[in-house]
Parts: C-alpha cells; structure tokens; sequence
C-alpha cells in the first residue's frame, strides 16, 4: 500500500497499464498526484501532464524515497 | 398547476393568501421545481473567497452548491454533486484547495469544475470517457454584482440587472460603501441557523412590514442600538427622522421600505456611544452628499429581492438569504456588511452591534422568528388551512407614477406582499420571463 502524501516531485513510478510516471505536484489530499508520463505504451501519452490515482500506482521506484 | 389552483390560493385583488402556501408539502415541492430553479438566487459575496483556490458552499433552494474561485482568479457556482453517484464533493463549509475530491470513488474536480482525474481511467474506462461532459454541474448564468454573487439556473433567464429593474437603487443602498462609493462592501461574518417556519414568512417581513414594529416594543424600550447608553432608546438610531418613508412594490416581485431625505438632508447624530464610529459617518454622510448629490437623499430600510434574499440597509447592514428546508423550515443565513476599507474598531464596533441585533442571538431577529414560528404552528391544523390570510391592508393606496417606479406608497402597506405573491403565481403557472419580470402584458395579465 503506497502512502500517496508521502510521494514528493521527481519520485518516479510505475503506473497500470505499463505508464511510467515521474511525480510534479502532490496536493497532499492523499488520493492524488500530479504526475508527468515518461513513458507510455501509446506514443501519444507521452510527456502528459495528468492526475494519478492512488489504485494506479504499481510501484515507486529506484532512486525514490521509502513510503 | 392550474390557474384555477392558483386563483384559489393567492387572490391579491381581494386581500386573501391560502395558509396552504405555507404549510403544504405539494405546494412547496412545486416551489423548488418552478421558482428556485428559474429566478435569480444569492449565493454569497466575493469577499468570501478572496483568493484562487477559496470555496464557500452555498445553497440554491435546497440544493448544496460550491461558490468558488478558480486557479485564475474567476467566480464559480457548481452544484455541490459528483456526476457518478451523486456524492457530495465538498463537505467542508469553507477553505481552500486546488481539487474538489470525491469521497466515494475519488473522482475530482478542479476549481473551473472540470473533471480531471477519474481512478484506474485507462483500465476501466478505455481512457475514453468523456470527462468534459462529466464537470460539475455549473449555474446557467452568474452575476457579481457589486461583490454579491447571485445565480440562475434558467439560460433563458434575463441578466440580473434586468431582473432586479428599479429595485437596484435600493440594493445599492446596502451594497454601496457609507460615503457613496460604488460597491466596496466585505462579509465580516455570516451567521446561519434553522427555523421552523416556512420561507416565505421572512422574505414577506423584509418586503417592508412596518406594521409588525410593535412587535418589536421590549427591544425598543431596553434600547440596544448603537446610542443607547448615550440615551436614545430604540433598536436602532433614528437616522430617517425627517424622511418621506417609501414603500414600494416592483413588478418583478421584489419590494422595499426606504426613505427620501428632506431637501436639506442634515447629518443626524448617530453612534453616539463610540465617538470614532460617530465621526466616521458623519465623514461618510457628508462625502456621500458631496459625491451623489439630490441621490444621496435616497436611503434604505430593508427590502426583498424575489424570492428569498432581503437585505437590511444600514443599522444593522447586511444580505439575508432565507433557504427552504421543508413547507415549515428555513435555514436563514445573514451576510454582515462593512466597508472593506473601514478602520477596524468601526468594523468591530459594528460586528458586536450586528450580532446584538440579528441572527440566532439577536434581540430584534429573535421577536421576528417568534412571531413566524408560532404562525406556521397555528397554520397547520385542518380547521386553521380553512381560512386564509387578510393582506388587505392599504388596498389601492398607491401611485404608480413616481420617478422611484413601482408601486410606491407613502403609508405602510400589504401592497407590497400583494405584489411579491402575484408574481409567485406566474412562476407557479410556468409564465413567460415577460411576465415573470410584470413587463406591461404580463402585469396585465396577472392584473389584479
Ligand atoms: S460518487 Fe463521486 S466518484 Fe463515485
Ligand atoms: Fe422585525
């Protein structure tokens, strides 16, 4: 289980449906953050900004502190 | 419902209103569905949410609503529902934040209302779903007027300048700054709190019921106002001493109780138990006359804009929204106005003399939810609906031909409740905006 607050801008993560994230804005409600996607299945996804979910996190990854 | 109902119920040409208007679950249904979805609501003010990002959750007839300011700076009015399920996504009564998050699946909304993130969107909904079709559902027309948020749902609804038609010099009267200033008010506090009474009961008293002052007697004698240690007895100063008192029915519903100045229009010592309240509207009386001129003599005593939202003009000065609940409970809110650039121990001063005043705890407000709350209980019985109320009080007593517009009376009156329910049955019959607005046809129509 990943604690969404504890998340800060440049951690990176592995997103559902093989999206890999990189964190720029976490809001702190706890549900949500604001990530960019570095890489995405779909050429298009690229470099978007979105909103992730917590359920979309798979995994935090390398580099990123312990949560 | 039919003209026939209609006519049963509100008959102004005769004096008589249906207690059921005030009692009946059926009518009241159809009063959310018919008139608070259509006229033109308050919702708050905007120094409630001063900066992007601030919300205050509103209502609009029963219905929660977020007032809020977006990322860049622009007002907003959303029903307070998550498209889903229906969640209430905001349950907090004010604050700040960047998204409005659902509780119940996490769907969330940014400040313009747009829905943003929806959990597990590429799994589960093809990342296709279309999120600009899901926002917040958002008010059909907004107006800042003044500071005052105001909403409508109806698009076809007239703006609401055209709405509020010669109404609006009163309105000013309790928006405008003391010294004559355009707009310039802050809320310095609001207070809410629910009583059983039907909604009506408190928007007809501010219409410009002088008649119950009586009412009104032992805060009178106690002398709470702000020169009652000073001697002047009463709830309030008598600032209109010498004035031409008004009353006054507009066609659209709407109707106040202001005053005319005499040609002199002399400062009358007021406030005088604090002596830097006092020179701060002697200063505002004398700037006022310098800026308006012959205007500056109009002053204001209280009034209602149809339907629900009645202001007080200047002791105490404040916007109530009178929200319906049930047939027989209103949730009431005051708003209470300062001039945002007034030295704070005038802002103070005036906050403690508000609150002696008005709302929950408030000496005069306290008479008037009395009388309103006793009257709906003695209203309810099977024997008690069988007979209506008189309004006929002052029948005809009115010109229609002075450059105040309306119906202008120059004693107390009930033509002003003859007009306010009048034009609540057009908005029961589904009438044409030419009639709801009294536009000369569809006064003609509903001519009493
Ligand atoms: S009800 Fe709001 S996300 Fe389901
Ligand atoms: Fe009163």
């Amino acid at each position: 289980m990943i604690n969404i607050l504890a998340l800060k801008p440049g951690d990176r993560l592995q997103l559902r449906e093989r999206i890999l994230a990189e964190v720029t804005q976490n809001m702190e409600d706890g549900m949500w953050v604001e990530v960019r996607y570095l890489d995405a299945p779909n050429e298009a996804d690229k470099g978007l900004i979105e909103l992730c979910h917590a359920q979309d996190i798979v995994a935090l990854l390398d580099g990123s502190q312990p949560v | 419902m039919t003209q026939k109902d209609i006519d049963g119920l509100v008959d102004v040409k005769n004096g008589f209103i249906s207690r059921e208007l005030f009692v009946d679950a059926d009518i009241y249904k159809q009063e959310l569905s018919k008139l608070f979805t259509r006229a033109w609501l308050l919702v708050g003010h905007e120094s409630l949410v001063p900066n992007p990002g601030d919300f205050y959750t509103s209502r609009m007839g029963e219905e929660s609503v977020i007032l809020c300011r977006d990322k860049k700076g622009e007002i907003h009015v959303f029903l307070n529902s998550c498209r889903h399920r229906g969640m209430k996504v905001c349950r907090y009564e004010q604050g700040n934040t960047s998204l409005f998050t659902c509780p119940y699946h996490s769907w969330t909304y940014t400040t313009d209302g747009k829905l943003q993130g929806v959990p597990l969107y590429k799994s589960l909904y093809d990342g296709v779903l279309d999120r600009e079709a899901n926002s917040l559902v958002s008010v059909a027309r907004l107006c800042n007027y003044k500071g005052s948020i105001w909403a409508t749902w109806d698009k076809d609804a007239p703006d609401f300048l055209t709405y509020l038609g010669d109404a609006k010099a009163h309105l000013d009267q309790a928006l405008d700054c003391r010294d004559g200033r355009d707009g310039g008010s802050e809320v310095i506090g609001v207070h809410k709190w629910v009583f059983p009474a039907n909604w009506k009961f408190a928007a007809e008293n501010f219409l410009g019921d002088t008649y119950h002052n009586p009412s009104h007697r032992s805060v009178d004698l106690i002398g709470i106002g702000p020169s009652a240690v000073s001697g002047k007895k009463g709830r309030r100063d008598n600032e209109l001493e010498h004035a031409q008192h008004v009353w006054i029915s507009f066609p659209a519903g709407h109707g106040v109780h202001s005053a005319i100045q005499p040609e002199a229009n002399e400062y009358i010592e007021s406030f005088l138990d604090n002596p830097v309240l006092e020179q701060y509207f002697r200063h505002c009386y004398e700037e006022r006359k310098r800026r308006l001129g012959d205007g500056a003599r109009l002053m204001p005593f209280v009034g209602t804009i149809f339907p629900n939202t009645s202001y007080h003009g200047r002791q105490p000065r404040g916007l109530c929204a009178w929200h319906p609940h049930s047939p027989t409970s209103t949730e009431a809110w005051r708003f209470f106005l300062v001039d945002k650039d007034a030295p704070s121990e005038v802002k103070d001063y005036l906050r403690h003399y508000y609150m002696r005043y008005s709302g929950p705890a408030g000496m005069t407000e306290q008479d008037d939810i009395e009388n309103w709350l006793y009257a709906t209980a003695a209203s309810t019985g099977t024997i008690a609906r069988r007979y209506p109320f008189n309004y006929q009080q002052s029948m005809g007593a009115y010109t229609t031909d002075h450059p105040l517009g309306g119906e202008l009376s120059l004693q107390v009156t009930e033509q002003i409740a003859r007009g306010f329910y009048r034009r609540w049955a057009s908005y029961m019959r589904d009438a044409d905006w030419g009639e709801l607005l009294g536009l000369p046809a569809g006064n003609r129509e509903a001519a009493e």
